[in-house]
């Protein structure tokens, strides 16, 4: 995995595992990749790893059971989504905005653009 | 647990630490940076006990490691960064060094020397300079101490290896270890390595977690150099700037861009950390 | 845990020390062995029927063996001081005590062992040729004072029952009590030579000795020179008393010494080991 440069790694760990929940790589319920697997997997300090697993968990999208480690919370599909959908409207929609008003592309544009497709 | 407190220590007449004092908590991966000649390698010695200190204690365990107690040591693994060439061949070395470690395994060795793809039955002195480092690392991991020190691990090492060598430490960590890299090639051990020492002529400018960097310190990547950064560098599509934190936000670390941070301002960052 | 002496671990060194012995000791093991060859070879290639008598063969194995107790330590604990090569020595986890006395076994004690008995082996194999090599060497051990004994005796230079009386505590015990010594010395020495020097080990301190040496014969003719009144009553007459009193106290003295050289030389040997920095 390549990682980006503007993310802290940890973040960028925690996106994908997201990605492999969405992508049904990991099903609700299911045992999630151990901290230690992981880490081998992307050469990264189990200790980052660990820190995604944290985040994960406190965001209540994957939990600890004793004895079988990580599992997929019954809603983390959602909860991803959700989290998501925000993350979207509030860096990547005001940016998207701020270029429309740039190129000079009115809502209009969009609609129609929506509609050819 | 690695205390130092209030180190002094100089050959014959040159001073390589002025009461020094710093800590290596277990569970971690350290990385050990600094210019050449600052101390890395003696700072290793000195916590291994090949070296003595003229003044201040050094602590590992409670252990003092120049007394170089066989309870001590049969923990502790120290890979020097030259390769020593023995003559025999990584198999008959791992063995006959092996049954001095409690928790020495072979199926690791072998599993390690085949991940590695180093021939376990050329004599080390036959093998090419790379081959020699990954079979030494692979008999180092396979006596599974406690302490791992590893000085300049990567030198030598082509690319895949290097990943390899990721992989390797990455599985070698457990909540007991403590590894300490010492390197001045950190791309090698970007992601692998936290938290990070910096090491200065007689002194340690920085021994922080990543967490307790991006607290303090903002990697910015951005289009423009920025006057107020504490340093800057042109990266392949912008520009990186090192600065205060001061709207509280995390960010990626890059571990070069921080270690010229910190040698460019080596008072401030060290309040700063502090 | 025992962090001085352990005989598990004592044996582990020992098995770790062994895993490079005969690699890093079989040249000159089979050059010292090949010398009583090839002058057996020699002499019987010469025309002249000149035989070596069993204590000759003895005592030049003897000296063999001291060239092997010199050469020893170096060749097997060469790197065991050096700044890089020598950390896997120091980072082996057993006491200084146990890597100290596994560093004795194979110089001391290992080494000359092996090189006797296969001296002994190839001499007796030579013997049975016949030619110039009569009976086996090792008969002559014991007899070697008896057969200098007949040397003087047949020379004129001193009669039988006063040899008997100066080489009285000779004894075979003796004999062998003070070889070992004689061993235990000339190792201890070139060990302690092979942990203070880095290189050119065995050079250096063979030239510490002939240093030393010199020292003690300048200061000791100084002396005699400076007591000569000590020595005027030395006339025709009593000479040879007094130079049989002085071999008589000789022979007991370089005993002492050998024991004390042996003992400190051990002792440094081993502080060296325990507080070798890198």
């Amino acid at each position: 995995m390549d990682f980006s440069k503007n993310k802290p790694i940890y973040l960028q760990i925690y996106d994908l595992i997201c990605e492999r929940i969405l992508n049904d790589e990991f099903r609700s319920g299911d045992r999630v990749v151990s901290v230690r697997e992981l880490g081998i997997e992307l050469g990264v300090n189990p200790n980052t790893v660990m820190r995604s697993f944290e985040r994960l968990q406190n965001k209540g999208i994957i939990a600890t059971k004793r004895g079988i480690g990580f599992y997929v919370c019954e809603n983390a599909r959602e909860m991803i989504l959700e989290e998501q959908k925000t993350e979207f409207l509030e860096t990547e929609v005001p940016e998207f905005f701020k270029k429309m008003e740039m190129y000079g592309i009115s809502f209009e544009d969009l609609i129609k653009l929506k509609d050819n497709r | 647990m690695i205390k130092i407190n209030n180190l002094d220590f100089a050959y014959k007449n040159t001073q390589v630490f002025r009461r020094i004092s710093l800590e290596f908590q277990k569970g971690n991966i350290y990385g050990l940076l600094g210019e050449n000649g600052v101390g890395k390698t003696t700072l290793l010695k000195l916590i291994c006990g090949l070296q003595k200190p003229q003044h201040g204690e050094v602590t590992v365990d409670g252990f003092v490691p120049s007394e170089r107690k066989p309870e001590f040591l049969q923990n502790v693994y120290f890979l020097p960064e030259e390769v020593i060439t023995e003559d025999t061949t990584p198999e008959k070395f791992i063995k006959k060094t092996g049954v001095f470690y409690p928790r020495y395994d072979y199926e690791l060795f072998n599993k390690l020397m085949k991940e590695l793809e180093v021939d376990l039955n050329k004599k080390f002195n036959e093998l090419s300079h790379g081959q020699k480092k990954k079979a030494l690392l692979a008999c180092a991991m396979s006596l599974k101490t406690d302490y791992l020190f590893l000085d300049e691990p990567t030198n030598g090492l082509d690319i895949p290896s290097k990943a390899l060598f990721r992989k390797v430490i990455s599985q070698y960590c457990n909540d007991e270890t403590t590894v300490i890299i010492s390197t001045h090639q950190v791309k090698d051990v970007e992601n692998l390595i936290d938290p990070i020492v910096i090491l200065d002529r007689d002194d340690v400018l920085l021994n922080a977690s990543f967490s307790q960097i991006t607290e303090k310190i903002f990697f910015e990547y951005g289009p423009e150099r920025l006057d107020n950064a504490y340093y800057t560098e042109m990266l392949p599509g912008g520009y990186i700037n090192v600065m205060r934190n001061v709207n509280n936000e995390e960010s990626n670390i890059n571990i070069e861009a921080l270690f010229n941070a910190v040698m460019k301002n080596k008072e401030t960052i060290k309040n700063l950390m502090k | 845990m025992n962090n001085t002496l352990n005989i598990n671990r004592l044996g582990k060194v020992i098995k770790y020390d062994g895993a490079s012995f005969f690699h890093n000791l079989s040249l000159t093991l089979i050059i010292l062995w090949a010398i009583p060859v090839a002058l057996w070879l020699i002499a019987s290639l010469t025309p002249n029927d000149g035989h070596m008598e069993a204590y000759m063969r003895i005592s030049m194995i003897e000296s063999l063996t001291k060239i092997l107790l010199i050469l020893t330590p170096a060749a097997l604990y060469k790197s065991c001081n050096d700044a890089r090569k020598g950390i896997g020595y120091a980072m082996m986890p057993a006491s200084a005590l146990e890597k100290f006395i596994s560093m004795v076994f194979y110089c001391a004690i290992a080494a000359p062992i092996v090189y006797i008995a296969g001296a002994l082996a190839v001499d007796s194999i030579l013997a049975l040729f016949g030619g110039p090599y009569e009976g086996f060497a090792i008969a002559g051990y014991f007899n070697q004072y008896e057969q200098i004994r007949n040397v003087f005796e047949t020379n004129m230079m001193m009669n039988p029952e006063e040899f008997d009386k100066y080489t009285s505590m000779m004894t075979p015990a003796w004999i062998i009590f003070s070889d070992i010594f004689s061993v235990l010395m000339l190792s201890s020495i070139f060990m302690f030579g092979n942990m203070i020097f880095k290189k050119r080990k065995t050079g250096k301190m063979i030239g510490i000795i002939v240093l030393l040496i010199i020292l003690f014969l300048i200061v000791f003719v100084n002396y005699v020179t400076n007591h000569r009144t000590m020595f005027t009553y030395m006339d025709a007459d009593n000479a040879e008393e007094i130079i049989k009193r002085f071999i008589y106290i000789m022979i007991r003295v370089a005993f002492v010494v050998e024991i004390v050289i042996s003992v400190v030389m051990l002792w440094l040997t081993y502080f060296k080991i325990k507080t070798q920095k890198y």
